[in-house]
């Protein structure tokens, strides 16, 4: 519409006319275009609002650190296990102990900078390595095999369960470094007889022969979620027949921006409720000492910090399409329909579905492993199911992101084995 | 062509500037009709168009060209243009509802990638009225979960002359017959319709220029054009 004015304006010859159409235009007419082109946008923004978007307020950003580095006031990352901020120790006297009885003690867990498939086959190759212990004493050697570690594994599961109790949707966890952290165990001794229980472990080594390259010890990995403990007395409410009483926990203080969810016993919390400035737990208790809250906190782009390995997520972005098919809510099982599932995923990036072929019950030969083990359909018989093979290419990825690919991989067929519990998704390169 | 949206929404589809299209106030006109063309079945967009003014908008103009006023002629005429351009524009909104920006939103989404690359790249082998055509059956899969009728009749609009058989005894399978030439573009079209709309448990077998021979069919049990299933 300005060309337009703008064209008109030009072509008048009585320049009388052409100031005065021009007062005109500015004055008003131009003001009413705008006027009525803001409004036809807000009319599209809010049909396009009408359909109500997903939480955004659950991602789960995760990346790794080495310990001296770690920032115990970070914007938004916090150490998976809390106790990884101290360094780990070993007891001498435990160990000992754990090898008269011939049990296999975890001494200590290390990260491998490595493929999944290399992994997995030295993980099942069940090798072992020499090792040495370091002590005031002296230096005693030993044989240590590797396990993969389910210590960061298992607190995905636990927060599976907290979506649970707080009625949300559950997401898979794009978290590739966990799957890549092995347990080294200690598995013998030369002279373990020997040992002098009183002295302190110095120094542990273990030599891990070609995948020596591999070993980083000393990185733990992050997240965005924070413990924290909130206490609020129970208000009582009636409910028709009953008394709920109603824990209000404000959020000004933690930050409204952040999402949240309540731990507890499943038979404390009656239902949650949410509001922009606070959770309401109802609950048939009145009294409690405090609320454990995990804070889901966003991302916020730092500007001292600086990371040195990839910060992966499950986000998404939804789109029309996203929002829609959610609302209404009935499965479409097209390919296109799969594809736009992963490529919503920020993940995806990179890569492309481009087939999918449904094949008869059989073992599994794909390269991805399931994310979401803890998930269970309940319903149908795992071996029974057709098996849907989903085959991705990859362009343009980043060196570094390399030995990340299968476990991307994993991440978006576990996305889709949510969404497809009648098949048992598998994924593979072409 | 009687409106002036008609007109605008030709120009913009034959890829008119809308800047060459002048509005003026008729001379000569039919009380009955908004435009006055010369051909009163012209289909082409002229550059300048003759308007009826006081059709729809006797309020806003009956003052503006008073018989007796003959002072800023070229200003008024300018005016009058510019305004009716406004009033196309706001005219064009009428028809708008709810699933007419749902159908845009989808179409933007195919556009921007959300379906993937290769959707994408594959949607722009459409004209518009087909591109509409599938995100209109696309929205009525979220809505009814009918794959298998959307397909067919996605493909009956694209390729009139296709037929889908569906062998569902003892496996999930469709013939599809489309009754044409085999070629890239419509290989790339039919498969872009597949993706979005066959379930993924079917199989496909497709059958492009020749008809697999039914007994008691005489046109597909023409010799030297029977394909075999």
């Amino acid at each position: 519409m300005k060309d337009i004015i703008r064209d008109r304006l030009n072509k008048m010859e009585d320049l009388e006319q052409r100031r005065m159409l021009k007062d005109l235009m500015t004055g008003v007419f131009l003001n009413l275009v705008e006027y009525q082109e803001t409004l036809n946008k807000q009319i599209e923004q809010r049909v396009f609002d009408e359909v109500v978007p997903l939480e955004e307020r659950h991602d789960v950003y995760v990346t790794l650190c080495p310990r001296e580095d770690l920032d115990p006031i970070h914007e938004f990352l916090y150490p998976i296990l809390p106790e990884d901020a101290a360094p780990q120790t070993v007891y001498l006297s435990e160990a000992s102990e754990a090898l008269a009885r011939k049990e296999e003690m975890n001494l200590f867990t290390f990260y491998m900078e490595c493929g999944q498939q290399e992994l997995q086959s030295l993980l099942k190759s069940n090798r072992t390595f020499r090792g040495e212990i370091v002590t005031s004493e002296g230096r005693h050697a030993i044989t240590v095999r590797l396990k993969s570690s389910t210590a960061y594994i298992s607190k995905i599961e636990e927060l599976y369960r907290v979506f649970r109790k707080n009625s949300l949707p559950w997401k898979s966890i794009n978290a590739p470094y966990v799957f890549k952290f092995v347990d080294c165990v200690l598995v013998g001794s030369d002279d373990g007889d020997a040992w002098d229980k009183q002295h302190v472990v110095k120094e542990l080594s273990i030599h891990l022969e070609e995948f020596e390259s591999y070993k980083r010890t000393n990185l733990i990995p992050l997240w965005n979620i924070q413990k924290l403990d909130m206490k609020t007395g129970g208000f009582p409410v009636p409910a028709s027949d009953r008394i709920n009483y109603e824990h209000v926990l404000p959020l000004r203080k933690t930050g409204t921006e952040h999402g949240y969810l309540v731990d507890g016993d499943e038979s404390h919390i009656r239902y949650i409720k949410r509001s922009e400035e606070d959770i309401t737990i109802v609950s048939p208790l009145e009294k409690s000492d405090s609320w454990t809250v995990l804070k889901i906190a966003g991302p916020v782009a730092t500007r001292i910090g600086r990371m040195e390995f990839p910060l992966f997520s499950n986000n998404k972005r939804e789109g029309f399409a996203g929002k829609y098919a959610r609302q209404e809510g009935r499965s479409v099982r097209s390919k296109g329909e799969i594809a736009r599932m992963i490529h919503a995923f920020q993940a995806a990036e990179g890569l492309e579905l481009e087939e999918v072929q449904v094949v008869a019950p059989g073992p599994a030969l794909g390269i991805t492993y399931p994310l979401n083990g803890f998930v269970s359909d309940h319903v149908r018989v795992e071996a029974d199911k057709h098996r849907m093979i989903l085959r991705f290419s990859k362009h343009g990825i980043q060196p570094e992101q390399a030995i990340f690919l299968d476990d991307l991989l994993s991440f978006l067929v576990s996305e889709i084995q949510l969404a497809f519990p009648e098949y048992r998704c598998e994924g593979e390169w072409m | 062509m009687n409106y002036i949206w008609d007109l605008i929404i030709r120009a913009k589809r034959n890829g008119t500037d809308l800047r060459d299209v002048t509005f003026v106030p008729a001379r000569v006109y039919s009380p009955y009709m908004e435009l006055s063309h010369t051909n009163l079945n012209a289909s082409d967009v002229e550059r300048t168009i003759e308007v009826n003014p006081y059709y729809r908008f006797f309020d806003i103009f009956r003052d503006l060209f008073d018989i007796n006023n003959e002072e800023h002629v070229e200003l008024r005429e300018a005016l009058f243009d510019l305004v009716i351009h406004f009033l196309a524009d706001m005219d064009l909104m009428q028809g708008m509802n709810k699933r007419e920006y749902y159908i845009r939103f989808i179409l933007k989404d195919m556009h921007s990638g959300v379906y993937g690359e290769r959707i994408r790249r594959r949607l722009e082998l459409f004209g518009r009225e087909e591109q509409e055509v599938i995100a209109c059956n696309m929205l009525r899969l979220y809505d009814t979960g009918e794959a298998v009728h959307l397909l067919r009749d996605t493909l009956v609009r694209m390729f009139p002359r296709s037929t889908l058989y569906a062998n569902c005894e003892e496996k999930d399978e469709l013939l599809l017959y489309i009754g044409q030439a085999e070629r890239t573009e419509a290989k790339e079209k039919l498969e872009l319709i597949l993706e979005l709309f066959l379930p993924v448990r079917f199989d496909t077998e497709i059958y492009w220029g020749h008809h697999f021979g039914i007994l008691d069919v005489d046109y597909t049990m023409i010799q030297d054009g029977i394909a075999l299933y």
